[in-house]
């Protein structure tokens, strides 16, 4: 286990040698509340071994929308915020599924494959308005469930988390 | 069986239609099917079960933090946070598509309504400042309470409903699978059926196949076994197929061959042009020249490039790509070697024969020069003074050499039908002449062994025309065998009409004897080449056994039939068929010069006579004879020298040989007829050993009066002098010379009678004269004695006449030398005649009681 920890650490201090090296860029300490913390195998960190987000880090991130309806809202909505792809490699997450963990305690492990392009959004505006936990904000793993039909299953509708709080990337 | 070949269009139609609602029908419940998996797969109950049982975690944990936070400081935010938590949820419940259906239960639309009243009622203290919030939290805590239940009625109503809603869903899954099932099973059904009707279908067509297979196994050893080359192309002319005999016999490997050009491969190269040609006509056309037409012998190439004849037949076929031509060929090199053979085989035995019959007739020919000469000298013998032995040993000489140039003759007639030199000519026939004439030369003959030959002419209504020459020739040979033939009795000369035609008549002549007769086994060989019959009876006949093909042979160039019937020991019948035209025309041609008339030479005028002839012998001998009658000759040994003595003198006669060296007979005549000298009109006489109908004609044209066969007899020229005397020699002509003195009744005289007249009156008639005769004989000779001369004359004449009516020549004669004397009044000799008449009578007398017997046979 200390190899294993001796190694990790040595990866971390290249990561910091090079500070532009991949896509990610260096992560910035949050300024404000901390509405998620990615923990777990991700070469990005930047409170402890965690890399924690406030609301604005998520809004500086590439903003996707999908527009939708849910099983738990009334018609179509809008939703918007950052890609699930963008920011695993925004934290440079090497794992092979994530625990997403919710306010309510509620948990559940997405697949890593799930991470594609036009696939599902850690959704931070509804209707162009912030989201309150009310409303099952603030994040809220949205995919495009009314795009294809392997959205709209029960394993799906479990992975869509919402008032997620927490990501762990699992290897 | 199933159709296969020709299903009805109502079949089809119908499979259509099935297979269609078929189709239908599985996609309709196959796309049911698929929805109600997709809902199945999409359904969120957990999801709502999940939620519905959060509730009353997330209202518990509200009621916890209230409850906690009294005790803790800050603790709010987290009452707070369980109440934002708890709202979500109930907010989630009120208004999320999934829970729609749980709404619609009244009793759950009230609960919701319940907490959601709750929700409205704190959350303006949830949001409020931290005091008020603190002071309403037991109440809060107390109102959660009441809630505690209406959560839990909530959940356990949502478990209830989705249960069976779950149930309704599942039986109308369960259902909807049921459905699928059966249309399932009814397809698996009908897939089995088709299957079954596939196997069944690929059974038969397997069967077909093996058929097929065992057909075209069987085909092409049926091909490979032919003897004959097989060859396919098609219409390109490149080669499709060929048999192992086409291997053998052109020398090519299959595997070379198929697949090459034909024409290059098989046609020999002249012949490729042709056979191009012919290829491209059929494509162009379609016509067809060589295929399909049977048997056909063309030349064809070996592989070694020889060419070699074949027996070729085409037959042609339409293939899925076109035409194909499917060749057999026989390679006919052996047939045609064969052929050749036999054909120059054929072509040396008929040169053989024929040099064969030319041999004899070159023979024939030769021999009878010097026979000519024999047979004058015999004539010229007899004219000198004989003792009777020497005139019975000349008589004898003079008929062996007589039947020498007749069998002399047959032969060279036989030869010349052979090689076809036989030319028949037409001219209006005179049967009657024709038939007398013929008795007339037969009857010497007949009459030596006491024979009788009786003519029976019917004549046709219109004149017919035939070559006389021939039919005399026929009937010469007939009548001479039947005389032969016949010991004793008579032989029967006839010509009937069998049928008239508007423009020909059919004739039958006849000659029938009562001879020896001919037996059965030898009738069907008697008129083949020398053949003699009865080596016994041989002996007293002669001959060379050709008579009867030559006449044959001539009746057969006129188209017509002879027959034989005969019975041995009775006598035969000899019957020639002839159908004859109407004669057109009014040429006439008369009798050749009979022979068997009188040798002795009668009294003419003295004529100066000039012979041209180039052979010795014949010179020597014409010379003797009119030398002998008392004519003054003149030779000349050629053409040249006749006419040069022609040109020099006058001479009454000429007598001119045919076919000499340098200027024949024909040119001399010319030149003589066309020059200026005293002979200019002298009458000119042909000498020929042979005489065709279209020489003869030559032969008048030269300006030839008439025309001598050899051998010239003395009798014939004789006959033809006193001709000359008698007429102007430009009118010269020569006619039948009749003389039967020595007869005691001329028979052709009688045989007129019978012709003209009935038999009974004949009869009567006969039997009148005899009585006339036999009174007027005793009448003379009383009158004689006593010399009652004017009364003798009377009487004389008038049995004269009646012995002329019945052709007592000799004793007519007699009679008139009576009368002459009794005119002259030489008595003496009347009364010394008388003595003689006696005997002639009582043969006259005779012979007509014989003649009259005969009648009364018939």
């Amino acid at each position: 286990m200390s190899a294993f920890s001796h190694a990790r650490t040595i990866i971390v201090l290249c990561t910091m040698f090079l500070p532009f090296h991949g896509a990610a860029a260096e992560l910035a300490a949050p300024q404000g509340d901390v509405i998620l913390t990615v923990t777990g195998a991700i070469e990005q960190t930047n409170v402890g071994k965690t890399a924690a987000f406030d609301i604005e880090m998520l809004e500086a991130l590439p903003v996707e929308e999908i527009s939708t309806s849910t099983i738990w809202t009334d018609g179509t909505n809008q939703f918007s915020g950052v890609s699930l792809k963008t920011l695993l490699e925004h934290v440079g997450a090497r794992g092979n599924a994530l625990e997403a963990i919710a306010i309510n305690d509620y948990k559940v492990t997405i697949p890593i494959e799930d991470a594609v392009i036009d696939g599902p959004i850690i959704a931070h505006h509804l209707n162009s308005e912030k989201m309150s936990v009310r409303e099952r904000g603030p994040l809220w793993i949205i995919y495009p469930y009314d795009k294809h039909r392997k959205y709209r299953s029960e394993v799906i509708y479990s992975r869509s988390i919402w008032q997620l709080k927490s990501i762990h990337v699992l290897e | 069986m199933i159709s296969l070949s020709r299903p009805g269009v109502l079949n089809r139609i119908l499979f259509a239609i099935a297979t269609l609602l078929i189709v239908v029908l599985v996609a309709s419940y196959g796309y049911r099917l698929f929805n109600a998996v997709t809902s199945l797969r999409s359904a969120p109950h957990d999801n709502v079960q999940w939620t519905l049982a959060q509730l009353e975690v997330d209202l518990l944990m509200l009621t916890n933090a209230t409850l906690t936070a009294d005790e803790k400081n800050g603790a709010l935010d987290q009452v707070r946070e369980r109440f934002d938590i708890l709202y979500s949820r109930i907010n989630t419940l009120s208004q999320g598509r999934v829970f729609a259906e749980l709404r619609n239960n009244e009793q759950v639309r009230l609960d919701i309504d319940a907490l959601d009243t709750f929700l409205q009622r704190y959350v303006g203290l949830v949001d409020g400042a931290d005091d008020p919030l603190a002071a309403a939290l037991p109440e809060i805590s107390s109102a959660l309470a009441g809630l505690r239940q209406t959560a839990r009625k909530l959940s356990l109503t949502g478990v209830s409903l989705y249960a069976q809603s779950s149930d309704e869903h599942r039986a109308k899954f369960e259902q909807l699978l049921l459905t699928a099932s059966l249309i399932a099973l009814a397809l698996i059904l009908l897939l089995v059926f088709t299957l079954a009707i596939l196997y069944r279908l690929f059974r038969v067509s397997k069967s077909r196949a093996e058929e097929i297979q065992h057909s075209s196994t069987r085909q092409l050893s049926t091909i490979n076994a032919s003897l004959d080359a097989i060859v396919v192309i098609n219409d390109a002319g490149t080669i499709i197929e060929m048999n192992k005999a086409a291997e053998t016999v052109f020398g090519f490997a299959r595997k070379t061959a198929v697949g090459a050009d034909m024409a290059s491969l098989l046609v020999p190269e002249h012949y490729l042009e042709a056979h191009h040609i012919g290829m491209s006509r059929f494509r162009d056309t379609g016509e067809k020249r060589v295929v399909d037409q049977g048997r056909v012998e063309l030349s064809a190439m070996r592989a070694d490039g020889t060419e070699f004849p074949v027996e070729l037949s085409i037959g042609s076929a339409l293939d899925k790509s076109g035409s194909i031509f499917i060749a057999y060929i026989r390679d006919i090199s052996q047939r045609i070697e064969g052929q050749n053979a036999l054909t120059k085989a054929r072509d040396e035995a008929l040169a053989a024969d024929r040099a064969k019959s030319d041999f004899i007739a070159v023979m024939s020919h030769e021999m009878r020069t010097p026979l000519n000469g024999l047979l004058g000298v015999l004539d010229l013998l007899k004219q000198t003074d004989l003792v009777e032995r020497q005139r019975q040993y000349l008589n004898v000489a003079t008929s062996s050499g007589e039947i020498l140039l007749r069998h002399v003759n047959d032969v060279l007639d036989i030869a010349r039908i052979e090689v076809g030199k036989i030319s028949l000519d037409s001219h209006i026939l005179d049967f009657g002449a024709l038939v007398a004439g013929v008795a007339d030369v037969n009857r010497p003959a007949a009459k030596a062994h006491g024979v009788r030959i009786i003519a029976k002419v019917k004549t046709p209504a219109h004149p017919l025309a035939g070559d006389n020459h021939r039919l005399r020739q026929i009937l010469l040979n007939l009548v001479g065998n039947a005389v032969k033939f016949t010991p004793q009795g008579k032989v029967t000369i006839g010509l009937d009409v069998l049928q008239e035609f508007p423009d020909s008549a059919t004739i039958e002549m006849h000659v029938s004897d009562t001879g020896i007769g001919i037996s059965h086994d030898d009738q069907s060989r008697i008129f083949d080449d020398f053949v003699t019959v009865d080596a016994s009876y041989n002996r007293r006949v002669t001959g060379t056994g050709l008579g009867l093909a030559v006449c044959k042979r001539l009746v057969e160039a006129m188209d017509g039939e002879i027959f034989l019937e005969s019975t041995p020991g009775q006598g035969s019948r000899f019957s020639v068929r002839l159908t004859l035209p109407h004669a057109t025309g009014t040429k006439n041609i008369q009798d050749g010069p009979a022979t068997g008339a009188n040798d002795t030479l009668a009294s003419v005028k003295k004529l100066n006579i000039l012979i041209v002839e180039d052979n010795e012998t014949n010179r020597f001998v014409i010379n003797e004879m009119l030398r002998s009658a008392g004519h003054r000759t003149s030779e000349a040994i050629d053409g040249h020298e006749g006419v040069a003595m022609a040109q020099e003198s006058h001479f009454d006669l000429i007598l001119m040989d045919i076919s000499m060296p340098g200027m024949d007979g024909m040119q001399a005549t010319k030149a003589i007829r066309s020059g200026n000298g005293p002979c200019r009109n002298t009458a000119i006489i042909g000498l020929t050993a042979h005489v065709l109908p279209e020489e003869q004609l030559q032969f008048a044209k030269t300006g030839m009066q008439h025309c001598l066969t050899k051998p010239i007899r003395m009798a014939t020229l004789n006959a033809l002098l006193m001709q000359l005397d008698d007429n102007d020699p430009s009118t010269l002509s020569t006619g039948v010379v009749k003389n039967h003195l020595e007869d005691p009744i001329d028979l052709d005289v009688l045989d007129e009678l019978i012709t003209t007249l009935s038999p009974d009156v004949l009869r009567a008639t006969l039997i009148r004269a005899l009585k006339e005769i036999d009174e007027g004989i005793i009448n003379v000779k009383i009158l004689a004695r006593q010399r009652a001369f004017d009364a003798l004359k009377l009487a004389v004449h008038k049995i004269a006449g009646t012995a002329a009516i019945l052709g007592a020549t000799h004793l007519n004669q007699q009679l008139a030398d009576i009368e002459n004397a009794c005119k002259t009044g030489r008595m003496d000799d009347a009364l010394a005649a008388i003595e003689g008449i006696a005997e002639s009578a009582d043969k006259v007398t005779k012979t007509l009681e014989e003649y009259i017997a005969t009648i009364d046979e018939d």
